[in-house]
């Protein structure tokens, strides 16, 4: 298994090249994408500002605090966007299409080569401006991090990655089993977006849904709360059980599903 | 008229088909409304007021948004564009009936398919927020008037799709732009909170902007706010915008024809 990983590094490189290359090749397309993606990605602070013109707190939260979380949201949708979204979409046209077939003959994992085939270097853009709106709100908060809370921050934005891919990655591979549904790699994004709140918001049987059965709190609030030293540390390793589990249960899920693709072939 | 209503039951036909696809896109339509109507709930446990309204008029405006989002929010500029880039608009304008027309007739076919979603989260909505929509005193002789809002409110948006559409006769891609649209509607147009939040220099520039025609004059006429003003500003801003765009949509479609270009097989 380990011995496998430098072979895995290579193909990663040899798709990121080839990806690049062709970003480089459209390169009007790739300016466009970064634009819009920069002017979407100032959406989430500009509607916080508006709430908190008005609010002096919603749940605990300033506007200060809000730009820790609007900037987690965005760096976490950022590299959803840019390494996940292209590969989602792209997996249920290799499924609907009944092209799979070339990934599955490849002697490599299926679910390594469908998941970072593609890359939008464009909507990575995203996550630089979170980086710089998290930046901004240590800046306004006078806030300097320790080593504790900076290491404790990067764990739980791993975790939140790792879980909404592995969650996304499972309802793309329904595709397996529902047929043709051209927009199933946006099910699970529509979902997504409701993070860029604090999830303290979310309260009854909204909040058991969105906290509780969907990582909506794991995207932006655990990592803007363990940026700001206010999370509990035991949330921590149950997020990384959490996520490592969802990632286990991603990949037994695609095995299984696997069984049901019947290609498109006569 | 018949062979529209024709076209109308075919795309009703096709929406029927693609109901899954229809319920996916309808979780972006009402997940955000979702999210600040948690906000409101929140953020009114330290004051009574936010920019004028009580708890009960922001949690009906965010959940009226919610209804307009579903019902008038047209899409048709990703298929138009679809069709322009493939050449497919070439199979529409050697048929015998106005292209236009036609799109008009297949949105709203989907539209009829999104209010049936929109029904069960209504109800939940009334369970769950009930009591605070409930002590809302509406101006129920404004109802006609907002009515007549709501038809004014799809031709804005419809035409104003269709202008961003036909940007697809200059561009392989028009993400851009709508993105742009997005964003300028989601901060400019009242989607998410009322303009009352805005700065007031944001405000003032609202008028100019077609969007506000959309989602804010009905919700204002709802609500009953129109700060002094006859309620029929509202409407004459929507007309006037369904001018000004109609105008604009003409201008772009005679120019995009010139360009337009499809490879037959």
């Amino acid at each position: 298994m380990l011995l496998a990983i430098p072979r895995y590094g290579r193909v990663w490189r040899a798709c990121l090249r080839n990806c690049f290359a062709r970003e480089l090749e459209f390169r009007s397309s790739f300016v466009l994408t970064a634009i819009s993606t920069l002017f979407s990605s100032m959406f989430s602070i500009v509607l916080a500002a508006q709430v908190f013109a008005n609010v002096q707190q919603v749940a605990g939260w300033d506007f200060d605090r809000m730009f820790i979380l609007t900037g987690s949201f965005l760096i976490v949708r950022g590299l959803c966007a840019g390494l996940c979204q292209p590969n989602m979409q792209k997996l249920s046209e290799l499924v609907n299409k009944g092209e799979l077939d070339f990934v599955l003959v490849r002697p490599i994992s299926s679910q390594f080569l469908v998941s970072i085939r593609y890359v939008n270097f464009g909507a990575l853009i995203t996550a630089v401006v979170g980086v710089a709106y998290v930046l901004i709100g240590l800046a306004r908060l006078n806030l300097t991090p320790g080593v504790e809370a900076t290491v404790a921050y990067g764990v739980t934005l791993a975790t939140a990655f790792v879980s909404i891919y592995a969650l996304w990655f499972m309802s793309v591979t329904l595709s397996l089993w529902t047929g043709r549904i051209n927009n199933i790699s946006s099910l699970f994004d529509a979902v997504v977006i409701m993070g860029r709140m604090p999830a303290d918001v979310y309260r009854g049987v909204v909040g058991v849904l969105l906290t509780l059965v969907l990582p909506i709190a794991a995207i932006a609030t655990l990592p803007a709360k363990a940026l700001l030293g206010v999370l509990e540390p035991a949330i921590i390793p149950y997020q990384m059980v959490l996520s490592a589990a969802l990632l286990w249960a991603s990949h037994r899920f695609w095995n299984f599903s696997l069984r049901r693709y019947t290609s498109a072939s006569s | 008229m018949r062979l529209y209503f024709a076209l109308g039951r075919l795309a009703l036909q096709e929406a029927l088909q693609y109901r899954v696809e229809a319920a996916i896109w309808f979780l972006y339509d009402v997940g955000p409304p979702i999210m600040m109507a948690c906000v409101w709930l929140a953020a009114y446990e330290g004051q009574t007021l936010v920019a004028g309204y009580t708890l009960g008029e922001m949690l009906v405006y965010t959940v009226g948004v919610m209804v307009l989002r579903t019902l008038l929010t047209s899409h048709i500029e990703w298929g138009m564009d679809w069709e322009i880039r493939q050449g497919l608009l070439s199979t529409y304008l050697v048929r015998p009936f106005s292209v236009w027309g036609f799109w008009f007739m297949g949105e709203g076919a989907w539209k009829i398919v999104r209010g049936m979603l929109i029904v069960p989260v209504l109800l939940l909505c009334a369970v769950w927020l009930g009591p605070l929509l409930g002590t809302v005193q509406l101006p129920l002789e404004q109802l006609p008037l907002f009515a007549l809002s709501l038809i004014l409110a799809y031709v804005v948006c419809f035409l104003m799709k269709l202008c961003i559409g036909f940007i697809g006769f200059w561009t392989n891609d028009i993400s851009g732009p709508s993105t742009f649209y997005e964003v300028t509607a989601g901060i400019l147009g009242g989607v998410l909170v009322p303009l009352a939040l805005l700065p007031e220099s944001l405000q003032a520039a609202a008028p100019f902007l077609p969007i506000q025609a959309v989602y804010s004059v009905p919700m204002v006429l709802l609500l009953g706010k129109s700060d002094g003003g006859s309620p029929w500003n509202g409407l004459l801003l929507q007309v006037a915008w369904i001018i000004v765009l109609w105008l604009l949509g003409l201008m772009l479609w005679r120019a995009g024809l010139r360009r337009y270009e499809s490879v037959g097989g």
